[in-house]
């Protein structure tokens, strides 16, 4: 019986979550988007306000089903419901975005079990364009949380990057 | 291997075939092996057995492959029946991630993805991260030697460590095999 | 529970969608809010969170649109949610907010949902 797998992809409007499955998705990724408002509106037209839904199909029949979250923190629900099953998590961070740190704080603390139980990586973006914080401070501040993830710079833009993260991401789970 | 334990113990190791060496390693399953070992017993100060058996007697063995951490476990017993020289510290060392190397690093060296995995959730020493993922030792300390040059691991003694095994066998334990395939599929296997 | 939002934008709303209470003695609560799911304005029974919901909704009708189209639907009219006591009806007004009505099982469907088109409408015209 072909089985399904879940990793959930994370972190604050605006970031790329939806363009980091569509970079690695076989199908076009289904997307659940509304008009901004606000501040929002300034930096995207539509966002993400239910979900985001890609897949990988895998040797076998099985597939992996990408799942991205709406980033406002109003739609906390909605992360409750979509991290259940899931086998681990992708938190990306925008370095451009006025409080990064603050960012890591939010998606590791509400995502602490799931990462207690599996795992997860932090994909830091845009860190080219303004280089601070610098990664160090991302390890430092996940020490006060008291957990080890990999912290990469990433294009989420690139397959490539996409993959290391996932790569990284499924290195910790399996160990 | 040399260099590693040269690495290991401190001192420089130089491989000879000299009369008098002060340690012997003999090949009990080599043609003339009776001989080469009843001259290694004359001459050497100390004699360490290699074999693809378990070995029978007292004297210090290996049983094939050589791994570093047997050759130096049988070091420090053959010297530790001589009584003359310091005992060899054993070397094990547990490895902690630090934190994960640059995205480029990772990228001009994926195996280094599997090595930082096994050691995210805590400290390892090199013979248990070989448990973890299909790595041959001696690449393995290579690629710590480069976190560690890169502040991405730290490294503490460990006062004894298991050998896992006269033979040091590495025992690789099945890897989910939907990583395997989501690897291959995103083209990273 | 009434919410006025100080903006002029949410009393126009508020004036074209309190009547709705008049002649339906079923409907218990009210909502406008953005299309990303900020609560605009609102009329709830004691207990019913506003932000919460104005999320919900923003989330019930875009899931709904995006199978829709998955069935090979288009132009999402309303998204409605019977259950055993009450309906949730949520609609769009324009592209820019969203009109959910919450009313008890005794409640006729069809009037609900002519009265909340009506009522949506009418805020269309004033907010735009």
């Amino acid at each position: 019986m072909d089985r399904s797998y879940k990793f959930l992809f994370t972190g604050p409007p605006g970031v790329g979550k939806t363009t980091a499955i569509a970079a690695i998705s076989d199908i076009e990724p289904v997307t659940t988007e509304m008009k901004s408002s606000g501040e929002l509106a300034n930096i995207k037209e539509m966002t993400t306000t239910a979900l985001d839904f890609g897949e990988l199909k895998l040797q076998g029949g099985d597939v992996v089903r990408l799942y991205g979250t709406p980033g406002q923190r109003r739609f906390q629900f909605m992360w409750e419901l979509l991290l259940e099953g899931a086998l681990g998590v992708v938190i990306l961070i925008d370095n451009m975005r006025e409080d990064p740190l603050g960012d890591l704080d939010i998606y590791v603390e509400n995502f602490s079990g799931l990462i207690a139980e599996t795992g997860a990586v932090v994909g830091l973006t845009r860190s080219d364009v303004k280089p601070e914080p610098g990664i160090d401070a991302f390890y430092e501040r996940l020490q006060t949380h008291n957990v080890m993830l990999p912290v990469l710079e990433c294009d989420i833009r690139r397959r490539d990057d996409v993959s290391l993260l996932l790569d990284a991401l499924i290195s910790t789970i399996e160990n | 291997m040399v260099p590693l334990v040269g690495r290991r113990t401190g001192f420089e190791w130089d491989v000879s075939h000299t009369p008098d060496p002060d340690v012997a390693l003999v090949d009990i399953d080599a043609q003339a092996a009776e001989h080469a070992l009843s001259e290694a017993c004359a001459f050497a100060r100390a004699v360490i057995t290699v074999s693809a058996k378990e070995g029978e007697s007292e004297r210090p063995h290996i049983t094939r492959p050589v791994r570093s951490w047997n050759l130096l476990d049988a070091l420090n017993s053959a010297l530790r029946q001589l009584g003359e020289l310091p005992p060899i510290t054993n070397g094990m060392c547990a490895y902690r991630l630090v934190r994960w190397p640059s995205t480029a690093t990772l990228r001009h060296d994926p195996r280094l993805i599997r090595v930082c995995g096994a050691l995210n959730s805590h400290p390892q020493s090199l013979q248990s991260i070989t448990q973890h993922i299909a790595i041959d030792p001696e690449e393995l300390e290579t690629l710590l030697s480069l976190l560690e040059a890169a502040a991405c691991v730290s490294k503490t003694e460990l006062a004894r460590t298991p050998t896992g095994g006269r033979n040091g066998g590495v025992a690789v334990p099945k890897r989910p095999k939907l990583f395997d395939k989501l690897r291959t599929r995103l083209g990273i296997g | 529970m009434s919410k006025r939002d100080n903006n002029p934008m949410a009393e126009i709303a508020a004036d074209a969608l309190e009547p709705l209470f008049d002649g339906m003695s079923g409907l218990y609560g009210l909502m406008l809010a953005s299309a990303d799911g900020e609560p605009k304005w609102a009329r709830l029974r004691d207990g019913m969170e506003e932000d919460r919901l104005a999320a919900m909704a923003s989330s019930l009708v875009a899931l709904s649109e995006t199978m829709a189209k998955a069935a090979d639907q288009r132009l999402s009219e309303f998204a409605i949610v019977q259950n055993s006591d009450g309906y949730v009806v949520s609609l769009r007004i324009g592209q820019e907010y969203l009109l959910s009505a919450f009313a008890r099982r005794d409640t006729n469907l069809g009037m609900l949902l002519s009265k909340c088109q009506s009522a949506a409408d009418h805020a269309s015209s004033k907010l735009s």
